[in-house]
C-alpha cells in the first residue's frame, strides 16, 4: 500500500474589547463605548506525507510488517523539513502451529516490533503551539500611539528538525482455560532530538530559542489480564486488572544541568526527579525551620551545628538535593462486574503506588506569615513554646515567611493513592416482567462517579499531572446518577 | 522482489503527484520576518516604536507595567511613598526589602529582562541600520535613539544590579554584562566602571546624531539623551558636566504652572514634560499600568485598598504656601476634612487613607490609561541646583533652585543657605517635587545614605517591621534572577 496524504491547518481569530456598557443586558461590542483593544490573527499549519506499508501473513502462524513514511512540516526551514521514519513488526502465533498441543491455553502469540514516529508539535513556553519556529521574526500589536510598531519576538532555528520517538516493543499475548485473556509488553522508546524551547540568557533579549537538545528514553512493563473469574447459571464475575510500571531518563542534553521549577534536568536522571532544598525540620528551641545548609560561616547567626550537620534558618543558604521523583513504582486499574439475575454491580478501582507529590498548594496554606490568609488546619500544629516537637514552624511577624515556606522537600508528600472511580448498579427486568406491562425493555441504575479517594492528605489531588505537582483546578466532580431505561 | 519494485515504482509515481512547490512555506500574520524589518528606514522606525512601546506594556504579571513598574518598585523601596494597606499584596514584598532579593522572584526577573529587551531591541536597529534604504538624516535619528536607549538601560541596570557607584573611581565592583550587538548566548558580568565607561561612550554618540525634532514626545531627541547624560553625570558625581547637560536638556521646556500641577499628571503634552510615554485608549493595560498602582482613582483592589501616601515627615517639610502641598491631603481619612475633589474622583467603596496622594490621576475609575512622566523639567532644575551646590557652586544653585521652588511657592524667596544645609534644601525639594515619579531608590544609593522610615506613616502590617537599612549594605544590590543564573554559565550572583 503506498500513500500521499496532507494536512492542512487553519486557525483564525479575532479579538475585540470594549468597555463601559451604555444598557445593561445587552453583551453586543455596539452596546459599549470605548475599544480597549482589536487585534486577529491567522495561524497555518501544514504537513505533507508520504507513506507505504507492506502486510505478510505465512499460513496465519507468522505475520510481519513494515512501513516507511517521509513527512515535511511547515514548522522547519525547508532544507531540513523532511523526516523519513519506518517500523518493521514479526509476530508469531505459537499455538497455531502443529508441535503445540496444550489444550488448556487457548492462545499464545509473541510479537515484537521497532517503530518510528515524528513529532513536530512543538510548543511555545506557554504551552501553545508554536507554527513558525525555524523564523526570525518580530510581532507586530507593538504599535506607539498612532505610529506603527514591532518588537522582536524570536531568533532564527533554521537547524530545528522532527523529533523521532523510536520504540522498541516485545509482547506476549495468552488465553487460557476458555476464560481468560492477558498481554504481558515491555517496550523501550527512545527519543531523540527532543524539540525544546530552551530558555536563553534574558541578556540577548529574548527568553528562549527552540532546539533539538536531546535524548530521553522510556522503559516500561505493561501488564493486563481479563476474565471470567466465577461463571454459574445465575451468577458471574469478571474481572479485569491492568498493571504499569514506568521509568524515564535523560541520556544527552545540550548542557550540565538546568533547573526546571521543581525539578533538574541533569543526564542520567529523570524528567520527574525533584530538585528542592534540603528540609530538616523545626528547631525545637526556637520554632524556626532549618534547611542543611550549602555555606558555613561562623559568623552567620543564621547557621548551627546540630551533632555532625551544619544548618541554617535562612533559606537562601539552603543546600538543595534530589529529592525523590514523581514516577510511582506501579500503576493500574482494576475492574470487576457481578452478575446474578437480572442485577449487575460493576466497581472501577485506579490506583498508584510508590512516588512523590509536591504540594505547592498546601505549602500555600502553610504560611507562617500571620497577617492573614486562608490556612491549612495544620497550622495548629505550629511551634509555640520551647521544646515543642512539631514539623511546622512558629508563626511571628518578625520572622521572614520565606523562610519556611519557598520550594523545599518539605512540601512533598507519598504520591499513593487509590481512587474508586465508579460503581454501578442496575437492573434488567425480567422477559416475563416486561411482557405484562408490554415493554421491549426496561432496567434501572444507579451510579457513582469519583466516589473517594485515599492518599496521604486530604483534599490533595494527586493524580493531576505526572509531573506531581499541584495547582488551582478543578477536581474531578462526584457525581451520583439515578435512571431508568424504558424501551417500547 | 518483482512486486518490491513495482511497489516502488508506484511510490514514485505517487510522489511525482505531490503537492506543488511553497506548499509547506507558512508565516505569520500577526508577525514579520526580520529580513524585512531593516530594508528601509521606514520599516526600521518601527523596530523604533516598539521600544518606545515596549516600556509601557504588560509583562509576566499585572504589577509589571514596563518602566513604570521599575518606578512603583524604585519607589516603595524607599520612604517617601507610603503604602497604607496590603490590598492585593502588589509590591509589598518590594516595599519589605524581601522580593528584591529573591532570586526566583518573578519581579526581579521582570526587571532584568525588561531592560535586556531594550537593549536586544536597540542592538538590531544599531547592527543594521546602516545598511537599510533611506535618507542618512532618518539613520541618524534611528541610530541616535537606539544608542541612547541602549545607554539609559545599561544605566538602570547597574543601579540596580550592581554595586553602587563610587564617585571619585576606582570602580572594579561587578556591575552587568555589557551587550553591544545582537547576541544568542549571554556574557559575564563587566565592571561599574566599565558599564559607566560604554554608557557615557553611547549617550555621547546619540548626543551627536540626534537634534531637537521628533514626532512625539515618548521620542528621544537631544533633549531626552542631554537629560540622560545629565542623570549619568550626577551618579557619578561629575557635577560641571551634569549641572550643563542638565541645563541644555530643558533648553524650551517651560515649568508647569500652579494649576497644571493638578491636572493628574497624566498628560504628555504638558508643557514641562521632557519624555514620556503616551497611551492611547486602545493601548490600555488594564491593572498592568502605573495609574493602576499609584493614581488616586482607578478602580482596582490596589488602590481601594492601599492609596499611595507620602511619608508625613516629609509633608511636613513643604511650606503652606507650596501648591504642591495639596498633591496630598492630611485629613483624608476625615470626610469633613476631606479635599472635596478626592470624594468627585474616587467611590465611596475607596480606603481614604491620611497623606494619601492626589498627584496622579488616572483617565477614569474604569480606565487606568495614562500617559506616564519619565522626565520632567523641573527633574532638570535640581540636577543643575544640586549638581552646582555639591561641586561648589552655592550661588548659581540657589538661584536655579529659586526659579523653580517660586514657580511652586510664590511665597519662596531666594535660599540663605549655603553648603551642607544648602544640599539639604535641594534635596528635600527633589523629593518632594519627584515623588512617585522613580527616583527615591535611585539617589539614596548614589549617595550612599541610609534607608530611614522612623517615626512616618508607614505601616507595620505592611512594611513588617523594614524601618531602616544600613547605607551601603549588600541589600542595595537586586540578586541576578534565577532564569539568567540557569541559562548563562558565566553569571555571577551578588552577595547574599
Amino acid at each position: 500500500m503506498v500513500g500521499h496524504e496532507n494536512y492542512d491547518f487553519t486557525r483564525t481569530r479575532q479579538f475585540i474589547s470594549k468597555q463601559d456598557q451604555i444598557l445593561a443586558g445587552n453583551i453586543e461590542p455596539d452596546n459599549f463605548v470605548t475599544i480597549n483593544s482589536a487585534s486577529g490573527r491567522t495561524d497555518k499549519d501544514k504537513i505533507e506525507s508520504y507513506f507505504s506499508r507492506l502486510n505478510y501473513v505465512y499460513d496465519d502462524k507468522y505475520s510481519f510488517s513494515t512501513s516507511i513514511r517521509t513527512d515535511g512540516s511547515s514548522r522547519f526551514f525547508e532544507d531540513v523539513r523532511w523526516g523519513t521514519f519506518w517500523s518493521v513488526g514479526a509476530a508469531w502465533n505459537i499455538d497455531k502451529e502443529n508441535f503445540f498441543n496444550f489444550d488448556f491455553i487457548d492462545m499464545l502469540k509473541i510479537r515484537a516490533s521497532y517503530g518510528q514516529v515524528g513529532n513536530n508539535a512543538i510548543q511555545n513556553s506557554g504551552g501553545g503551539q508554536s507554527y513558525y519556529p525555524y523564523q526570525a521574526l518580530y510581532d507586530l500589536g507593538f504599535n506607539n500611539a498612532s505610529e506603527p510598531g514591532i518588537l522582536q519576538s524570536s531568533l532564527a532555528a533554521k537547524e530545528l528538525l522532527w523529533e523521532s520517538n523510536n520504540t522498541y516493543d516485545f509482547g506476549l499475548d495468552f488465553a487460557f482455560g476458555k476464560r481468560f485473556s492477558g498481554t504481558v509488553e515491555y517496550f523501550y522508546r527512545e527519543s531523540q532530538n527532543l524539540l525544546f524551547d530552551v530558555p536563553l540568557s534574558l541578556t540577548t533579549g529574548l527568553n528562549s530559542r527552540f532546539q533539538n537538545i536531546g535524548t530521553m528514553s522510556n522503559n516500561g512493563i505493561e501488564f493486563s489480564i481479563q476474565g471470567e473469574v466465577i461463571r454459574t447459571n445465575d451468577f458471574t464475575w469478571t474481572s479485569s486488572l491492568n498493571i504499569s510500571t514506568f521509568n524515564n531518563e535523560f541520556k544527552k542534553l545540550p548542557f550540565d544541568e538546568q533547573i526546571n521549577g521543581t525539578k533538574k534536568f541533569v543526564v542520567g536522571r529523570s524528567i520527574y526527579d525533584f530538585w528542592l532544598r534540603d528540609w530538616i525540620g523545626v528547631d525545637p528551641e526556637t520554632g524556626e525551620g532549618l534547611y542543611r545548609a550549602e555555606e558555613y560561616d561562623a559568623d552567620d547567626a543564621a547557621t548551627k551545628i546540630v551533632g555532625t550537620d551544619t544548618l541554617t534558618t535562612n533559606f537562601q543558604n539552603a543546600r538543595f538535593h534530589f529529592a525523590g521523583q514523581s514516577i510511582p513504582d506501579f500503576f493500574g486499574g482494576w475492574t470487576n462486574s457481578f452478575s446474578y439475575k437480572g442485577f449487575t454491580l460493576g466497581t472501577l478501582i485506579s490506583f498508584s503506588i510508590g512516588g512523590d507529590f509536591y504540594d505547592g498548594i498546601y505549602a500555600g496554606l502553610m504560611s507562617s506569615d500571620p497577617s492573614g490568609g486562608a490556612l491549612h488546619t495544620d497550622i495548629l500544629n505550629r511551634w509555640q513554646n520551647l521544646g515543642d516537637i512539631t514539623d511546622v514552624p512558629r508563626m511571628n511577624t518578625n520572622l521572614n515567611a520565606n523562610n519556611t515556606n519557598v520550594g523545599s522537600d518539605r512540601w512533598l508528600t507519598d504520591g499513593s493513592w487509590l481512587n474508586l472511580r465508579s460503581i454501578n448498579l442496575s437492573y434488567n427486568f425480567s422477559r416475563e416482567m416486561l411482557q405484562k406491562m408490554k415493554l421491549r425493555g426496561a432496567s434501572v441504575y444507579l451510579a457513582g462517579e469519583n466516589l473517594g479517594w485515599l492518599s496521604s492528605r486530604k483534599g490533595m489531588f494527586v493524580s493531576e499531572s505526572f509531573q506531581g505537582t499541584s495547582s488551582n483546578t478543578f477536581t474531578p466532580a462526584r457525581t451520583f446518577t439515578l435512571g431508568l431505561n424504558v424501551n417500547f | 522482489m518483482k512486486k518490491i519494485v513495482n511497489k516502488i515504482a508506484i511510490l514514485a509515481l505517487v510522489m511525482s503527484f505531490g503537492c506543488a512547490d511553497g506548499y509547506l512555506d507558512t508565516a505569520p500574520t500577526d508577525a514579520v520576518s526580520e529580513s524585512a524589518v531593516f530594508t528601509t528606514t521606514q520599516n526600521a522606525f518601527s523596530a523604533l516604536n516598539g521600544i518606545h512601546r515596549s516600556l509601557f506594556i504588560r509583562y509576566d504579571s499585572q504589577g509589571q507595567p514596563g518602566e513604570g513598574g521599575v518606578m512603583i518598585m524604585r519607589e516603595v523601596l524607599g520612604e517617601d511613598v507610603v503604602m497604607t494597606g496590603i490590598a492585593n499584596r502588589w509590591f509589598v514584598g518590594t516595599t519589605q526589602w524581601v522580593t528584591h532579593r529573591d532570586e526566583n522572584a518573578g519581579d526581579v526577573r521582570f526587571v532584568w529582562r525588561f531592560y535586556y529587551k531594550v537593549i536586544g531591541n536597540a542592538n538590531l536597529l544599531i547592527a543594521n541600520i546602516d545598511n537599510a534604504a533611506g535618507p542618512q538624516a532618518e539613520k541618524d535619528e534611528i541610530k541616535g535613539q537606539a544608542l541612547a536607549y541602549r545607554a539609559w538601560a545599561h544605566f538602570n541596570l547597574s543601579q540596580i544590579f550592581g554595586e553602587r557607584y563610587k564617585m571619585g573611581g576606582g570602580n572594579s565592583q561587578l556591575g552587568v554584562p555589557i551587550v553591544l550587538e545582537p547576541i544568542t548566548e549571554g556574557g559575564a558580568r563587566n565592571t561599574v566602571e566599565e558599564v559607566y565607561t560604554q554608557v557615557n561612550i553611547d549617550i555621547d554618540a546619540a548626543i551627536a546624531l540626534l537634534d531637537d525634532g521628533r514626532n512625539a514626545k515618548s521620542h528621544i531627541n537631544i533633549n531626552v539623551a542631554k537629560g540622560i547624560k545629565a542623570r549619568i553625570a550626577l551618579a557619578q558625581g561629575n557635577w560641571p558636566t551634569a549641572a550643563s547637560l542638565a541645563k541644555e536638556a530643558r533648553t524650551g521646556f517651560e515649568l508647569m504652572s500652579a494649576s497644571q500641577l493638578y491636572d493628574g499628571f497624566n498628560d504628555v503634552a504638558n508643557p514641562e514634560w521632557i519624555w514620556g510615554s503616551q497611551q492611547i485608549d486602545d493601548q490600555g493595560t488594564f491593572f498592568a499600568s502605573y495609574f493602576a498602582y499609584m493614581s488616586l482613582n482607578f478602580s482596582s483592589t490596589n488602590i481601594r485598598g492601599n492609596p499611595k501616601a507620602i511619608n508625613r515627615l516629609l509633608y511636613d517639610k513643604i511650606t503652606t504656601t507650596d501648591s504642591r502641598k495639596k498633591l496630598w491631603d492630611p485629613n483624608a481619612a476625615t470626610a469633613a476634612l476631606r479635599d472635596p475633589f478626592i470624594d468627585q474622583v474616587t467611590l465611596s467603596n475607596f480606603a481614604k487613607r491620611n497623606f494619601m496622594n492626589r498627584k496622579f490621576v488616572a483617565q477614569a475609575n474604569a480606565s487606568s490609561v495614562g500617559d506616564v512622566p519619565y522626565m520632567r523639567a523641573a527633574e532638570m532644575y535640581l540636577i543643575e541646583a544640586e549638581a552646582s551646590a555639591r561641586g561648589g557652586n552655592g550661588t548659581q544653585a540657589a538661584q536655579i533652585l529659586f526659579t523653580l521652588a517660586s514657580k511652586r511657592d510664590v511665597a519662596y524667596t531666594l535660599t540663605s543657605n549655603t553648603g551642607d544645609a544648602l544640599i539639604e534644601e535641594i534635596m528635600t525639594q527633589r523629593r518632594i517635587e519627584l515623588w512617585g515619579e522613580g527616583f527615591r531608590f535611585y539617589d539614596l544609593k548614589r549617595l550612599n545614605l541610609p534607608l530611614d522610615r522612623a517615626g512616618s506613616n508607614h505601616v507595620e502590617a505592611v512594611i513588617l517591621g523594614k524601618i531602616s537599612e544600613p547605607a551601603g549594605s549588600i541589600n542595595w544590590q537586586w540578586q541576578i534572577p534565577i532564569a539568567e543564573l540557569n541559562a548563562n554559565d558565566l553569571m555571577v550572583q551578588n552577595p547574599s
